[in-house]
């Protein structure tokens, strides 16, 4: 089955067993391509004990996500290079560059257009942005959160951005917006901690009705979780604030494009067609069976400008199962439930530098 | 701005440190004299008595290095340095800079300074890790228990204050001897600070260690030789997560092909029984950094396999050890080579090289390989099993030099 045959068929309808029968062949050939054109992936794969072709998804060669951090990997000539994205990171901190030619943005943009329209329908639905409008105005490259906006604002349409400049709610252009579109179904969309923080906290007052919209967020529960605010918490004070009812959050990285997990009505996170996920011991790198916590691999069959078809992140997930979903898709759940710690080195040298 | 004085427990303001080092004796007494002997002598039991001993092996370690014996040892070293025509006197206040983070070895200059007769002003981290408060507490105890006439009593302080250049350059403009130990960024920064016109330096920077093992010659062991030898080489990689100046990095075989590849295959599996035998435990922020850097070194090294045998020993081979880096990630990942003999080594060898631990082979081959080095790296060589154990000669110093000054005539 090939990979446009993976899109056109409904995500979420595969059986685990059929579908890890249908991503093995096509995730070998992808290590065989990359093990042919990008040499770095190639000096790493053949220096590793397990030996290409996988006879299960768990033998596939995994890279973890921090080395396109430090390297270059690309599969590609330079001059086919058609986009550079960059992870977001903190100044000082070094940012994955990947490198995607035409081929591979656009199999990216079809496989979010799949993974979006099973949950918003085929329209272009009326969409409230949960940001400031001065996220765009950046002369420079689009950061990691503007490039998530633009992502998400070619499955709506009208965009209004419901914060200010200085992140407030901009009460007028909500009422707006609810008054021309808030009787029939519209979209949201946010990063998870300013939709908590800088809208729902800032509607406990006015009593807004949201039944109609379909709210998709992202960005991760570190945050709220300091806030002892819980992905149940949030769908509950969601529907008690605003009515709103239809919440799904998604994960996913810079690093694997296209492998958008997206949560299913139960509140799980669920993998479309074409990407699964398969949890191990952080430390000894063992496949964990559901319901034991582990480092997410990631595998995805979008990424072939650049060897990112099977990586191994650093966050934390459980699975709970696969097909069984309450809320009737097919494939694996799972849940994210932080970062891998980062450990203080000890010793002579400099890890903290001194500054006086 | 404040400063702690850890050891007379009183805060003073920026504006009273040189009231501070005033109260500072820079020459307390003569090299090795009773006062110090003594002073030693009951720092030792009392760490050695520590409740924590047994948790920070570090305690245990320094309580045993300065007991008496090995003292009277350091002390005849010293008067073979004396000569008929010189003699050892004290350099005067040493100031002390450790590094920012954690480690407890800036202890052991502070006491080679300290048995030559110095005056000793240490500057504390930012972050006390609890052995190093610990420690510090009980040289802080046994100084408070001084006799108000014992000379020492006024020759040690410990001060912590925020990172404020001012403070550094006070000290420093008034001390006879600077020491820092800290990476290479640290040591480039404080040697900006100028000292007085006759003070010297002693700078510990960045280091890298390695070990090698004559193949054959651990071939020949009998079994519990052979697991002594990885029992050693545990004790030097591991007791600092593989993050010490002298931790080693490298695992070479030295010999031919087939005996290195037994020696090797051995050699992880005894290592690999030890590892469980113990308590180290690799933590999941290590684990998968260890890998991040086992991946990257195939990008950059002629890596021929990666080998994860535990959370806790990663291996990775390489052909040649020319594109190894000197940057480390820790906690249990050696890089492994096979070589045909010491000399084979002369063209990897750096400046940063500091400790070479070894196995199998003689002092004249040890010797003559340094020859031939010729002080292109490596500072030190020392049996497999004592890459932690400090000395008179370390990074290239004679301490008990270097804290002293000759006088002849």
């Amino acid at each position: 089955m090939s990979l446009q045959d993976l899109f056109e068929r409904p995500q979420y309808s595969i059986p685990q067993q059929n579908k890890e029968a249908i991503l093995l062949p096509a995730l070998n050939e992808l290590t065989a391509y990359h093990l042919s054109r990008c040499p770095g992936y190639e000096r790493i794969v053949s220096a590793l004990k397990q030996k290409p072709p996988a006879r299960r998804l768990s033998d596939l060669p995994y890279l973890p996500v921090s080395l396109f951090k430090q390297f270059e990997l690309s599969s590609i000539d330079p001059e086919r290079r058609f986009k550079v994205l960059t992870s977001s990171g903190t100044t000082g901190q070094a940012v994955s560059r990947i490198f995607l030619d035409e081929q591979t943005a656009s199999d990216q943009t079809l496989a979010l257009t799949k993974i979006m329209t099973s949950i918003l329908g085929g329209q272009r639905l009326p969409m409230l942005i949960v940001d400031s409008k001065k996220l765009l105005n950046s002369r420079e490259k689009l950061s990691a959160r503007a490039a998530g906006v633009v992502g998400m604002m070619s499955f709506g349409r009208h965009p209004v951005f419901v914060l200010n400049d200085d992140m407030e709610l901009d009460v007028s252009a909500l009422s707006n917006f609810l008054h021309k579109f808030g009787d029939a179904p519209f979209l949201i969309f946010g990063f998870t901690f300013m939709v908590w923080a800088y809208f729902l906290e800032k509607l406990k007052a006015t009593g807004t009705d949201l039944s109609n919209a379909i709210l998709v967020h992202s960005g991760g529960w570190k945050k709220l979780e300091e806030l002892a605010v819980s992905n149940q918490v949030f769908h509950e004070r969601f529907r008690e604030v605003t009515g709103l009812r239809r919440i799904y959050s998604f994960y996913g990285m810079v690093e694997q494009v296209g492998s958008v997990f997206l949560e299913g009505e139960d509140g799980y996170l669920y993998a479309p067609n074409f990407a699964d996920v398969i949890i191990r011991d952080p430390r000894t790198l063992e496949e964990c069976p559901p319901g034991v916590a582990g480092v997410i691999q990631v595998l995805s069959l979008i990424p072939k400008s650049y060897p990112g078809h099977s990586l191994l992140t650093e966050d934390l997930g459980v699975l709970h199962g696969a097909d069984d979903g309450s809320c009737g898709r097919h494939g694996k759940y799972f849940t994210v439930i932080g970062r891998v710690p980062k450990t203080e080195l000890r010793g002579c040298s400099d890890v903290h530098a001194y500054s006086h | 701005m404040k400063i702690k004085l850890f050891v007379s427990g009183a805060e003073i303001d920026a504006t009273e440190l040189n009231d501070c080092i005033d109260r500072i004796q820079p020459r307390p007494t003569q090299p090795f004299s009773l006062h110090i002997l003594d002073f030693l002598e009951g720092l030792s039991k009392r760490l050695s008595q520590h409740p924590k001993a047994r948790v920070y092996p570090e305690i245990l370690a320094l309580a045993f290095w300065i007991r008496p014996a090995s003292i009277e040892r350091l002390r005849r070293d010293f008067q073979k340095l004396q000569d008929d025509k010189s003699i050892l006197v004290p350099r005067g206040l040493v100031f002390h800079i450790p590094p920012a983070n954690v480690d407890t070895i800036f202890i052991y200059s502070w006491v080679m300074s300290m048995v030559v007769g110095n005056g000793n002003l240490i500057r504390l981290p930012s972050d006390i890790t609890p052995q190093l408060d610990a420690l510090l507490s009980v040289v802080a105890k046994c100084v408070g228990e001084l006799a108000q006439d014992n000379v020492l009593k006024r020759s040690i302080e410990c001060v912590s204050y925020d990172h404020n250049r001012d403070v550094t350059t006070a000290i420093s403009a008034r001390c006879d001897v600077r020491v820092i130990w800290g990476g290479d960024r640290t040591v480039s920064t404080i040697r900006g600070i100028p000292l007085s016109a006759r003070a010297v330096e002693l700078v510990f920077p960045d280091r890298y260690s390695y070990c090698v093992v004559a193949a054959k010659a651990y071939n020949t062991l009998n079994d519990k030789e052979q697991k002594s030898v990885a029992q050693d080489f545990f004790n030097d990689a591991y007791w600092f997560d593989q993050t010490g100046c002298a931790s080693p990095r490298i695992l070479c075989w030295s010999g031919n092909k087939n005996d290195c590849s037994r020696a090797s295959n051995v050699f992880w599996k005894l290592l690999r029984q030890t590892i469980r035998h113990s308590s180290y435990q690799t933590e999941l922020g290590q684990s998968l950094r260890k890998l991040g850097f086992s991946y990257g070194s195939a990008l950059k090294a002629d890596v021929t396999s990666i080998t994860r045998h535990m959370p806790e020993l990663d291996v990775v081979a390489v052909d040649d050890l020319t594109d190894i880096s000197r940057t480390h990630c820790g906690g249990g990942l050696f890089y492994e080579a096979f070589i045909d003999s010491l000399a084979e080594l002369t063209q990897y060898v750096e400046l940063k090289d500091q400790t070479l631990t070894h196995f199998g082979f003689d002092l004249e081959e040890i010797r003559s390989f340094a020859r031939e080095l010729n002080g292109r790296g490596v500072d030190r060589f020392v049996p497999i099993g004592k890459a932690l154990e400090f000395g008179r000669y370390w990074d290239g110093y004679d301490l008990l030099q270097a804290f002293s000054k000759r006088v002849s005539y």
